[in-house]
């Protein structure tokens, strides 16, 4: 299943939060949103890419968008392998950073 | 369109609608429409290096690693030559991408610096006919002003340069305006201390007031706000100080005082009074087009009313900084970029030449990293990197000369013009560096992966082998020959160029001057402005002669004052300084006939000197005479040595009969040489610049050079000069007063400029060509160390050798020179004007010499091949 990047991690928390309205665009903005980096659609698209290669996520063409110039958006959903490649890397960091929050707080704060 | 063209590949069509959904979104919230440009740019730039990167990461299984970076810089100071060669190349194309970026901003599409300054408009009328703009336009401005809906705050500006006078006694021009209040609402600049014009000072019988700009608040009032509130004097009128504008406010052109344009619109008839220009902003939401519309409506409405024709007069509504250059066309932005993209391509490709012929000595080293499990993408990555660190160091220095010559740029057309609009930014736009990022890229990929692929091809597997035996199949493509020759030809015709350039450059650089040499830094000159304008189209023809008849008047009182201060050894006028600026005529020689038939005669440059301008001039009369006072007006002529020498040799000139060929035959009389006088001025002169005649100067004349001999004066004799004239007229304007070393030096700033440019590209090729040539015989010896092993073994000499194997070289260097040599001639215009100057004939033999020193070290090496080291390689 290989690893996870921390980009990648991203993406695939944002088209979790998006649920139905997992675009690329939206994806952007949620990461942005929520982490304050404004990226490239180029660096969405070609992470969304290599997520689709690795059976982590699945997409669908919607309705066409007047905005679009007719042409339909593509939806994103994440899969069973998807979700469990999530939670294992998050479980990871949570594992690591078990008890060590506090102390990670002060260090940071003092 | 450069999205289409840099997002390529499967998700191109969904990132693209990205990009536009993105600037709809962004232009429905408000956000001003260059923000949003800028944002699409951005996001369209990262994207395509994304996809780029991404692409070439998935063709090594995975992206450039650290330790790629690191071999990739250490192999630029390993190969120094390289670096240096390559360097230079890329970073001269890569300035000219700094500066398009520049020039896309400024000049392509233009906006002002203030918020939405894109919707700032100017007003024109077009006249058809004459095809340029009416300018009297105060009377539609009363029109415009009440009737257009889609334009607010319209206004108009009479540009006007008044004798700032100061309490020192000390008048000097400054740029300013009389100007409509409205300009400050349109800019929305505030004032920095004070308060902007208002309408009311507009109104019949308002005291007299005005706004002063940071730079002239600066350099006058000693930046004092105390200043807002007191009188300064204007010409001979006194107006009061209400505000002081920021630093960089300079609306509408270039200008540093405003004025209230009063009651000035409503006292004239249509098509008449002096030239205005007229502004206004968009109203929110209305479109340009939908503003040009409402005012070709007015526009029919007023002719209807007054039974006009008036299909003469188109209106027209333009973008306010399109004003002094119009914006290029959509064909002419794209076909400017492809050009930039084109040098861009044919400066990396000779990079790329070079790269190969390096890189094929290190395809031992490539062979065996294959054998140690590399694949073929991850060493075409590990080339590319090496490329791109290349590029990154060309980009840098590309940067710091770009920045430099947009400096330089401004400051040519600051000599030029006079002045520079104020939203021509001495800075590099934002966008230059996602363009510079770009490009850059794009330079690595060409410079280095097709010689990376080429290297890599085919037989890879067994490279290994094939390196071992010390030969391989490896060729030096007929691409890459045809490079080097061509290579060989562009430098020596920049080269030809430049130190022709060099030659006739003006002795700014200290060379000594041909004929009298003149002490250009004893005199002080300045440019004479009549007070009133004639020319403004107000005064008729009794007024004007009024107002010349009074400025002859203050120039002749001036010079008396002059002329009893102890420094001043002499006062003279002339139409202009000689300083090799003076215009260019044609003229014919009674009893001559002019050689070349199409030509109007033959070249000289002219100027209207005052009587005794010669002897100011430190020019003595060596036949003949000066003119008399009593001839002004009289049909005389005195020439130079240079016009004897050139056009009349071995001739007596006194008495011959000359007149200007370039003007109708009946506009032109014949005018009588009268005296011979030795070469004026400060030019270095040199064999092209052509000779000089004098004509009286008209003392009505009123664009005139005032020059004064002062030989050592004290620092403050310019001040006193300007209290002296001011005192005399204080409506006389002393434009650019300097001594003529430093006008002659502005004026040498363009065609220096010029030269330097031309250099550097030369310097380029001449380093591209050399390392070309290098690098080809670097790798002739390497491909054949063992054929010439086995040749010294069996007892062939040393000349058998280098002639065998450097016949190649000699052929495209040859090549090489002969069509640089046949370019020279034909850009020189023809065989005897290149001949002449000696610089073909010094370039090419050069280049030839430097050409051979450049195999001189290869062909040591092959010399020093030894028949046991080279079946040591078997």
């Amino acid at each position: 299943m290989g690893q996870l990047g921390e980009f990648e991690q991203m993406v695939l928390f944002s088209v979790l939060r998006l649920g139905d309205e997992a675009y690329g665009l939206a994806i952007r903005d949620v990461i942005k949103d929520k982490t304050g980096r404004t990226v490239s659609s180029g660096a969405i698209y070609t992470t969304l890419g290599r997520l689709e290669d690795r059976r982590l996520i699945a997409s669908s063409v919607g309705l066409p968008i007047p905005g679009r110039a007719g042409r339909p958006r593509k939806y994103y959903t994440l899969t069973r392998s998807g979700a469990k490649a999530l939670m294992a890397a998050y479980r990871t960091t949570q594992n690591l950073a078990d008890g060590l929050v506090a102390t990670l707080a002060d260090l940071a704060e003092g | 369109m450069i999205a289409a063209l840099l997002i390529r590949g499967v998700y191109a069509q969904d990132i693209l609608d990205d990009l536009d959904e993105l600037m709809i979104r962004d232009l429905q919230r408000g956000v001003p429409r260059w923000r949003a440009r800028l944002r699409y740019a951005r996001n369209m730039l990262a994207s395509a290096i994304t996809l780029w990167w991404d692409r070439l990461g998935g063709l090594a299984g995975r992206g450039p690693s650290l330790l790629d970076m690191k071999l990739g810089i250490r192999m630029l100071t390993k190969r120094p030559g390289l670096t240096l060669a390559g360097g230079l190349a890329l970073s001269l194309a890569l300035t000219i991408v700094v500066a398009y970026a520049w020039i896309d901003d400024n000049v392509l599409r233009p906006s002002l610096p203030f918020e939405d300054g894109g919707r700032v408009v100017s007003l024109q009328r077009w006249d058809t006919r004459s095809g340029r703009q009416e300018l009297r336009l105060l009377h539609d401005l009363v029109t415009w002003r009440d009737e257009l809906q889609s334009i607010q705050d319209v206004g108009a500006a009479l540009l006007t340069t008044p004798n700032v006078v100061t309490g020192d006694g000390q008048g000097i021009p400054a740029f300013g305006a009389r100007i409509s209040a409205s300009a400050f609402r349109v800019t929305g600049i505030p004032p920095l201390f004070g308060r902007p014009l208002q309408e009311q000072d507009e109104m019949a019988g308002a005291p007299p007031v005005a706004v002063v700009g940071y730079d002239l608040w600066q350099s006058r009032f000693g930046g004092d706000p105390d200043v807002v509130g007191q009188r300064i004097r204007l010409d001979t009128v006194e107006a009061e100080i209400v505000g002081i504008m920021p630093s960089g406010f300079r609306f509408p052109l270039r200008e540093q005082l405003w004025l209230p344009l009063g009651q000035e619109a409503s006292r004239h008839a249509r098509g008449d009074g002096p030239p205005v220009r007229v502004f206004g902003r968009l109203a929110p939401g209305v479109s340009i087009e939908e503003a040009e519309a409402e005012l070709a409506g007015i526009e029919r409405n007023l002719a209807a009313a007054s039974l006009e024709t008036e299909a003469q007069f188109r209106p027209r509504v333009l973008p306010w900084a399109e004003l002094v250059m119009p914006r290029g066309s959509s064909v002419f932005v794209t076909s400017t970029l492809l050009i930039v993209v084109l040098i861009l391509l044919v400066m990396s490709a000779n990079v790329g030449v070079l790269v190969f012929a390096r890189n094929a000595e290190r395809e031992r080293e490539i062979a065996m990293r294959a054998a140690l499990g590399a694949s073929r993408r991850r060493i075409v990555l590990q080339l590319f990197v090496e490329g791109f660190a290349l590029a990154s160091v060309a980009a840098a220095l590309a940067l710091l000369l770009g920045h430099y010559a947009v400096g330089r740029g401004l400051d040519v057309m600051r000599v030029q013009w006079g002045y520079v609009p104020f939203w021509l930014s001495r800075e590099l736009p934002s966008r230059t560096i996602p363009y510079v990022l770009a490009f850059t890229f794009l330079a690595a990929l060409v410079a280095s992966i097709p010689p990376a692929l080429k290297l890599t091809r085919g037989r890879f597997g067994s490279a290994i082998r094939q390196a071992g035996e010390g030969g391989s199949g490896l060729r030096f493509g007929r691409i890459a020959t045809a490079v080097i020759v061509f290579q060989v030809a562009i430098s020596v015709a920049l080269l030809t160029r430049s130190a022709n350039m060099l030659a006739e450059l003006p002795g700014a650089f200290g060379r000594s001057v041909d004929g009298v040499p003149l002490a250009a830094e004893e005199y002080l000159v300045a440019q004479l402005e009549l007070a009133g304008d004639p020319r403004s189209g107000t005064a008729d023809e009794s007024s004007e002669d009024m107002v010349r008849n009074h400025y002859r008047a203050s120039r002749e009182a001036l010079a008396e004052r002059l002329r009893a201060e102890p420094e001043v050894t002499g006062v003279t006028f002339a139409s202009a300084l000689p300083i090799g600026e003076q215009p260019e005529r044609r003229i014919e020689i009674e009893g001559l006939s002019i050689p070349d038939a199409t030509s109007t005669g033959y070249a000289v440059r002219s100027s209207a000197v005052a009587p005794g301008f010669f002897e100011v001039m430190a020019s003595p009369i060596v036949a003949g005479r000066d003119f008399l006072p009593s001839e002004d007006a009289a049909a005389v002529a005195v020439v130079d040595e240079a016009f004897v020498e050139r056009l009349l040799p071995g001739e007596d000139a006194v008495g011959r009969r000359i007149r200007f060929s370039d003007v109708p035959q009946q506009a032109s009389e014949w005018l009588e040489i009268i005296g011979v006088v030795r070469r004026v001025g400060a030019d270095a002169g040199g064999a092209v610049t052509p000779p000089a005649i004098y004509t009286p100067l008209d003392p009505l004349a009123s664009d005139v050079y005032m020059a004064v001999h002062v030989g050592a004066a004290p620092d403050d004799f310019p001040s006193r000069l300007r209290a002296m004239s001011t005192a005399v007229d204080p409506a006389m304007r002393l434009w650019d007063l300097a001594s003529l070393e430093e006008i002659a030096e502005r004026a040498a700033l363009t065609s220096r400029s010029a030269t330097l440019l031309v250099s550097l590209m030369a310097l380029a090729a001449l380093t591209l060509c050399l390392a070309g040539v290098y690098a080809l015989m670097s790798f002739i010896v390497s491909r054949r160390i063992r054929e010439i092993g086995i040749r010294t073994a069996l007892g062939a000499g040393p000349r058998r050798i280098v002639s065998s194997i450097f016949s190649r070289a000699l052929i495209q260097l040859g090549l090489g020179l002969a069509a640089g040599v046949l370019v020279s001639i034909v850009l020189g215009g023809g065989w005897s004007a290149s001949l002449e100057s000696g610089s073909l004939v010094a370039v090419a033999g050069m280049m030839g010499v430097m050409g051979l020193l450049a195999c001189a070290l290869p062909t040591w090496r092959a010399l020093r091949v030894q028949p046991t080291e080279a079946f040591r390689e078997v």
